[in-house]
């Protein structure tokens, strides 16, 4: 992994203008009745990118899924249920490719004790819906089950999975993943891995 | 232990001498004995002062928000003249919650099961049906059970179920100017402060691992390694538990009541240079120097970061400084909830509202989770292993002082002295018979 916090870390992309862009999205997902679906092709792509997306994280190789990322990548995990703010409102989780390759260096410390022994999880999406968004992009929402075991008892994490994606060559790269957990605004036990 | 002075007279003694000895052992049954846990709860949860909630969480007439104290179900609400009053969420006809609702607004309570309506201050307004309980019944006499002593410190809302708990203000004793340098730094000015819906966490543990843990400066290179290790590589030196060892100017205090004190203030140079680096860092500190100047924004950007206290106000206040608080909530001998929140400047510019905000979001998910695995496995090895008995709490006892005039006991940083205060504490509240009632 990378170590030191480059110049191009520095950033600049998260301010007023990615909030109302990133809460749009999640009010957009949330009330997604009208959108226009992909053709059964491009949603295949969608779907093998999510699967490419879901294995690399299940394996915790996490040096081949920050290629993945947008150079504007976000991570949001709100802790609300409905009208979730940036603005307003503390995240669950809220990581700019700063904040998440300061995650992925903590993790891949091997002496996190949250993290000792690493969790061991698998992930099922399904309800894969994905519509044409603005400039090329895609936007995808689908069902998420995590499954996660360190020790007994195993744990689920459940919720919605969305994502913005911009198109990259002959892939994708994620811009925003936002997850809408069933308990995000119950106390949270040991959530320390990359959802 | 050295602890006894007037402001920290000597327990009474009592049943619990047996469990927190004065060499510095503590009993591990004070973690995984259900039944002492349940005498916490009428003690220590409720036969003292227990932190309910900051006004900035009811901030309109009429709000009212539902909290534990200890484990019961309280609603804490603002009334149409402002008051703010502490009533048990439990209906007097039959025992059912008669608020569901996280948080509202609401003149009066609807109780779900019957229709029994209460105003909210606690007093039944009607019943449902009232021809059924004849011209005898007294509605003065089926109020809400309250809490017989609420009063809030600066914004601070503290209650208790002992009518005969000492003032307010002589138990935070020298707490209280801890608090005042924390709340004075953020110089909210008449706008106050808002505070933000909590982030909340759960850990399988007793409620006293994380009170503990809080002025534990022992831990940090240790436990906190991982966030310790990526601080250097990502960020290089002189971020916060970059390098913690035992030759820190910082401190611990005892501080008397229970209350403890990790005083970082020696090392803090600037709580915004000493932070990690947080999601719109630069666009909000740029856009704040471009609107106010340099030197104006230099000073403000002080309000965003960690800004050197630890202070803990028993049993259930944590406050970090820079407008950043959590609250232990024990849900039962070996499970205990927090909720973490930020608060707000309303009268700040919101460039230093917004950092704080992602701030607040740096150490819960970089670093508070290591502070619970390891609180989890405590908790399981204290349970499962009767052979061994004791922890030791005794770091420090050979090189901390006393203060003659105030009582507060100081020593280094990594020292267990705090902690040792706290188990005095204990000790007292635990030993002392204690009334807990409502008022109706």
């Amino acid at each position: 992994m990378q170590t030191k916090v480059k110049a191009t870390e520095e950033t600049r992309y998260v301010g007023a203008a990615l909030y109302a862009d990133m809460e749009a999205f999640l009010a957009r997902v949330r009330a997604n009745g009208d959108a226009q679906f992909l053709p059964p092709a491009e949603l295949a792509r969608v779907e093998r990118f999510l699967k490419l997306e879901a294995r690399l994280l299940d394996r915790r190789q996490y040096k081949r899924w920050v290629e993945l990322l947008a150079e504007d990548f976000a991570y949001w995990i709100p802790g609300t249920w409905k009208n979730s703010s940036l603005s307003r409102e503390v995240a669950v989780n809220f990581d700019d490719r700063r904040r998440m390759l300061d995650r992925i260096a903590y993790t891949d410390s091997g002496v996190q004790a949250a993290q000792t022994p690493p969790s061991r999880t698998v992930r099922s999406l399904s309800n894969v819906e994905a519509w044409a968004g603005a400039a090329g992009s895609i936007e995808v929402t689908a069902s998420l089950l995590i499954s996660e075991f360190r020790r007994r008892p195993m744990n689920t994490f459940a919720g919605t999975q969305n994502m913005l994606l911009t198109p990259s060559g002959e892939g994708f790269l994620i811009k925003y993943k936002v997850i809408e957990l069933l308990d995000c605004d119950a106390p949270q036990g040991n959530n320390s891995f990359i959802l | 232990m050295s602890t006894v002075h007037p402001l920290n007279p000597r327990p009474p003694s009592g049943k619990y001498d047996r469990l927190v000895l004065p060499n510095g052992l503590v009993h591990r049954s004070l973690y995984t004995d259900p039944q002492i846990f349940e005498e916490e709860m009428v003690k220590i949860f409720g036969g003292s002062w227990v932190f309910l909630l900051h006004e900035g969480e009811i901030p309109k007439p009429n709000d009212f928000k539902q909290v534990t104290v200890g484990r019961r179900p309280t609603i804490v609400a603002r009334t149409e003249s402002g008051e703010v009053v502490a009533m048990l969420n439990r209906c007097s006809h039959r025992g059912s919650p008669v608020v569901t609702a996280p948080c509202g607004n609401a003149r009066s309570f609807v109780c779900p099961y019957h229709g029994w309506t209460y105003a909210n201050n606690g007093e039944l307004a009607s019943v449902t049906f009232p021809a059924g309980y004849g011209p005898d019944f007294d509605k003065k006499a089926h109020n809400l059970g309250r809490l017989p002593r609420v009063e809030s410190y600066r914004g601070y809302v503290f209650g208790s179920l002992n009518p005969d708990v000492e003032p307010l203000l002589e138990w935070l004793g020298n707490a209280r100017q801890h608090l005042d340098w924390s709340i004075d730094r953020d110089q909210a000015g008449p706008g106050g402060v808002r505070v933000v819906e909590a982030i909340r966490m759960t850990y399988k543990g007793n409620w006293k691992h994380q009170n503990d843990n809080n002025t534990d400066g022992y831990h940090t290179p240790f436990l906190h390694k991982a966030t310790n290790l990526m601080n250097r590589q990502r960020h290089g030196a002189g971020k916060w538990l970059s390098h913690v060892n035992d030759q820190t100017e910082m401190v611990c205090q005892y501080l008397g009541h229970g209350h403890k004190l990790g005083d970082h203030r020696p090392e803090l140079k600037s709580a915004w240079q000493q932070s990690r680096p947080v999601p719109g860092r630069e666009t909000f500190s740029e856009a704040l120097i471009a609107g106010v100047g340099e030197a104006q924004a230099r000073e403000q950007l002080e309000l965003v970061g960690r800004a050197g206290i630890n202070l803990v106000i028993y049993p259930n206040l944590f406050i970090m400084g820079n407008g950043t608080f959590a609250v232990f909530e024990p849900v039962a001998v070996d499970l205990t909830n927090i909720r973490y929140h930020a608060t707000l400047i309303n009268d700040a510019p919101d460039e230093i509202n917004q950092l704080r905000l992602r701030f607040e979001e740096d150490f819960h998910s970089l670093g508070s989770r290591d502070d619970s695995e390891i609180q989890e496995l405590v908790q399981h090895t204290l349970t499962v292993i009767p052979e061994m008995e004791w922890l030791d709490i005794s770091r420090g006892t050979c090189r901390q002082s006393v203060d003659e005039k105030t009582g507060v006991i100081t020593s280094n940083k990594t020292d267990d002295t705090a902690i040792r205060g706290g188990y005095d504490w204990w000790r007292t509240l635990m030993n002392r018979d204690v009334r807990t009632t409502v008022v109706v």
